[in-house]
């Protein structure tokens, strides 16, 4: 690979905070063993973002500017090769960095100094974190069946419940005020932030969303900052949204899978009713104040089939559709569990649809958040899915795990994948349904 | 190219690309081309020239301006210069950007044009690195310093 296709500018300005409190560098690395995210030394009971972001991620800027491709980036790579918008190529946009022009952007970027203090520096810098991504823990009233223990407190009592796990996570640095009160000095610290993204969880009934938000806004830095944060569409919350008004833009990620029953299964507890009152709450709110919206999905093999209904809304709205990713973990429930014949029948809806969606602009779109082309980013996001059909391999060795974990999952539940997907009988039958 | 040091060695050249075209029905049009207060193009214009100019410094801003001098105005018969096409390293400004020109004429139309039927200066000045200038053009948001 050549520096163009290796070279990712996001250490020079992001950096992360896990739910444990550790420092990570980027927000779309690719995930370790959650046990190993535990990282006590690099943590903020012991360090401060900024001197972690200056010192200890000086080797990954060093590997960046020597032209090497650093294990855990290898998400971000596949994404490009399938021409799927990786983080990557986001983070060179932030940069003015085009990838058609990637060398003369490079070196008309603001940037362009940074890199090369920190090309004789062996990869320290004295910038600091301008674009966080800030982790509020796993509260949530929700247990999707692809989420973790480590994102659902919900999923996680249930998951000990049923044996899948010993313990629940640890509890969130967030939950401890000292820690929260920490961080919130340590932020303003960072001049000049411009982003700061939430996750959870579900942000809304996190009480560190909230309070963090309001010492953003107390501190008088908000008209400066974009808020970024996703939402499970199961509450409305409306001190968040007085809050959010204070802020320069907000980016806001609405969470559904499908606007059909199988939403409710794989998003239980939710109900389809509520989640498309909620979202069209957003959506109407959004519109008014000019907020960037997107639709965040998370295709996995139950609800390929029905993805289109979710482009099919955004569509009707001019919203864009947008995964952070293509799903790895877990892996029974990635698309290519899906045998060919399903496969073949999901590529065939998603390019009817694609074909009776005609956009003009054909050129990759790298910032999914433009509203001017939402048309064109929804039909890019339906290729991309396309691309990764006729790209995969096949795993469907993998179903008979992904229907013991249906079936156990459906003995706490009381309910059935059978009454959702119909379709999917006998192909569940044949392996143990 | 294979790491930052590599990028560093380029000595980066903005290639320009421009088209022009007269229309000589009331005599032949004066052209006048200056790139970044330099002039490239300066002639009567009795057929279509394609020119092709670089700018060197890849973090000076551009200024480009085609200029039209010398016309006698005549209500039936007419002579213009058209700028056909103007491509800045591929990128296509004209004709799908040619409101971002300003065009300063005795007769005070500031229509966004690429026809230039008036004695007067059409000019595209991004103010900034041309690279920075476009990703703003583009919508790409915001870019971090």
């Amino acid at each position: 690979m050549s520096f163009k296709e290796n070279f990712c500018s996001s250490p020079w300005f992001h950096m992360r905070i896990n739910n444990s409190g550790s420092y990570e560098y980027c927000r779309w690395h690719s995930k370790i063993d959650q046990n190993t995210r535990i990282d006590f030394k690099n943590n903020i009971r012991n360090q401060t973002p900024i001197d972690y972001f200056q010192n200890t991620m000086a080797p990954l800027r060093q590997e960046f500017l020597n032209g090497n491709t650093p294990f855990n980036c290898s998400d971000c790579y596949i994404m490009d090769d399938l021409s799927k918008v990786s983080g990557r190529q986001k983070q060179l946009l932030k940069i003015g960095v085009q990838s058609d022009n990637f060398e003369k952007s490079m070196l008309s970027s603001p940037m362009l100094e940074s890199f090369k203090q920190s090309y004789n520096n062996e990869g320290h810098t004295s910038r600091v974190p301008i674009d966080w991504q800030i982790d509020l823990g796993n509260f949530c009233n929700s247990a999707c069946i692809f989420c973790n223990p480590e994102s659902s407190s919900r999923l996680a009592a249930e998951f000990k419940q049923l044996g899948f796990i010993d313990q629940v996570p640890r509890a969130s640095w967030c939950d401890d005020p000292i820690l929260l009160d920490k961080f919130i000095t340590d932020l303003r610290q960072c001049e000049n932030i411009r982003y700061l993204h939430f996750i959870g969880g579900e942000t809304l009934i996190t009480p560190g969303f909230k309070k963090i938000l309001q010492s953003v806004v107390d501190a008088n830095l908000a008209s400066g900052i974009t808020v970024g944060f996703t939402t499970n569409l199961t509450v409305w919350e409306d001190s968040i949204v007085d809050l959010l008004k204070h802020f320069k833009q907000v980016n806001l990620g609405l969470s559904i899978e499908t606007l059909t029953p199988v939403n409710d299964y794989v998003r239980w507890p939710s109900k389809l009713h509520k989640t498309k009152s909620i979202l069209d709450q957003w959506v109407k709110l959004g519109k008014k104040l000019s907020w960037l919206i997107q639709l965040r999905i998370t295709p996995t093999c139950l609800t390929i089939h029905d993805l289109i209904t979710v482009y099919d809304y955004a569509w009707q709205h001019e919203l864009s559709v947008e995964s952070c990713n293509f799903l790895r973990d877990p892996e029974i429930l990635r698309i290519q569990v899906l045998p060919k014949t399903q496969l073949n029948n999901v590529k065939n809806k998603l390019n009817d649809w694609v074909n009776n969606h005609q956009v003009k602009h054909t050129k990759q779109i790298i910032n999914t958040r433009d509203p001017n082309t939402a048309f064109e980013q929804i039909v890019q996001d339906a290729q991309s899915y396309v691309n990764l059909i006729e790209n995969s391999q096949d795993e469907t060795f993998r179903l008979p795990e992904l229907v013991q974990y249906l079936k156990k999952l459906e003995s706490n539940r009381h309910n059935s994948i059978l009454d959702y997907i119909p379709e999917y009988e006998e192909l569940f039958r044949s392996v143990g349904y | 190219m294979k790491n930052f040091s590599d990028l560093l060695a380029i000595d980066p050249v903005i290639e320009i690309s421009m088209r022009l075209t007269p229309i000589v029905d009331n005599g032949i049009p004066t052209a006048i081309v200056t790139h970044n207060n330099l002039t490239v193009f300066e002639s009567a214009l009795s057929e279509p020239v394609t020119l092709h100019f670089t700018h060197l410094h890849i973090l000076d801003p551009l200024k480009i301006s085609v200029e039209l001098k010398n016309k006698k105005y005549n209500a039936d018969v007419e002579t213009a210069i058209i700028v056909d096409s103007l491509m800045i390293d591929n990128f296509e400004l004209v004709p799908n950007y040619t409101h971002l020109f300003e065009y300063i004429n005795d007769h005070n139309n500031t229509c966004p044009t690429n026809y230039l039927g008036f004695n007067g200066v059409w000019t595209l000045n991004t103010l900034t690195p041309f690279y920075l200038w476009k990703h703003k053009v583009l919508g790409n948001g915001w870019i971090l310093e």
